[in-house]
């Protein structure tokens, strides 16, 4: 189940967000979410253009946070595996 | 019961166009309520679910049509007003996006058993349209019936086989009887336009199972997405 498994990987990584306060960097993002740099620089990549996530930048520093599609797809997650599972799809 | 006890009915175009209007509206709400989880999750096996009901809706619209077409005009009129352009347009029209709302159906619960072989709908489209084709060529009432027992044998098996792989058995209520019921309930229909008098005697029965079946699916859907 890939795909699913993809599902679950975006919450995870969503939530290490918000539960950082909404303000993570990205090199303890990919040490917290436990995938390889490769995979994480990929799933960055796809988090970004999706607009789950923003780049926001304090001084030199740059951070990650949730749009408010982030939390949206966090507050709604257990609907769509639900449905999914419903479904049988 | 035998079928020649029921009377036969003609529920005429107005009960027609009420029951098609409903099947429309109600595939529409299960596409439309099911946007937002779909926009959020990407998720392939909901796009497909989604585009299952799209295209039924569309077929409708053309089965709308069609009765229009040959309740308000003698159909031979027709054609020979406007040669093929109506009557056999519409028709594979309909034949197609029947025909594709079955077979996205039956992806939707298949796709994820492909292991990323995405080519398989290519093939779905082509049968569709082959089937679509074939409608139209060969005018006989035998073949319709042949082959529309044939789409629903193969996409019975296909979801049974499907919901059944230990694999990817959910943890949760199987669906798959209301599925199946939902694909016999799409052939006979597609049956009933087809050869309008095999099933005449139990139209009014048809089109009601039909619609208890949908607001079965409906309220699942509805009820589930949070909509």
């Amino acid at each position: 189940m890939a795909k699913r498994g993809r599902l679950e990987i975006l919450e995870d990584t969503l939530r290490i967000i918000k539960e950082n306060k909404n303000f993570i960097k990205p090199t303890v993002l990919l040490r917290k979410s436990k995938m390889s740099s490769s995979r994480f620089k990929e799933f960055y990549a796809e988090l970004l253009e999706k607009r789950f996530v923003n780049e926001a930048h304090r001084g030199d520093e740059r951070f990650i946070e949730l749009t408010p599609k982030g939390f949206k797809f966090l507050e709604r997650y257990k609907t769509i595996v639900d449905f999914i599972e419903e479904f049988d799809l | 019961m035998a079928l020649y006890a029921f009377p036969v009915l003609n529920l005429g175009i107005g009960a027609e166009i009420l029951y098609s209007f409903a099947i429309i509206l109600c595939s529409l709400m299960v596409y439309f309520g099911t946007r937002e989880i779909y926009n959020l999750s990407s998720y392939k096996g909901l796009k497909y679910f989604r585009l299952s009901f799209l295209f039924f809706a569309i077929a409708y619209f053309f089965r709308l049509a069609i009765e229009f077409i040959t309740a308000t005009f003698n159909v031979h009129e027709v054609l020979e007003l406007y040669p093929i352009a109506i009557g056999y347009a519409s028709l594979f029209i309909f034949m197609y996006f029947s025909s594709m709302s079955i077979f996205y159906l039956i992806y939707s619960v298949l796709w994820k058993n492909l292991k990323g072989n995405s080519k398989m709908i290519y093939a779905f489209h082509a049968i569709a349209i082959a089937m679509a084709l074939a409608a139209i060529i060969f005018n006989n009432v035998l073949f319709y019936l042949g082959l529309n027992l044939l789409l629903f044998l193969s996409a019975g098996i296909f979801i049974y086989l499907s919901s059944h792989n230990p694999k990817f058995k959910s943890k949760k209520n199987r669906f798959d009887k209301v599925y199946i019921l939902f694909l016999a309930f799409m052939v006979l229909n597609i049956i009933s336009i087809l050869v309008p008098t095999f099933l005449e005697t139990i139209k009014l029965l048809l089109y009601l199972s039909s619609l208890s079946v949908f607001f079965i699916v409906l309220y699942k859907v509805l009820k589930k997405s949070g909509d």
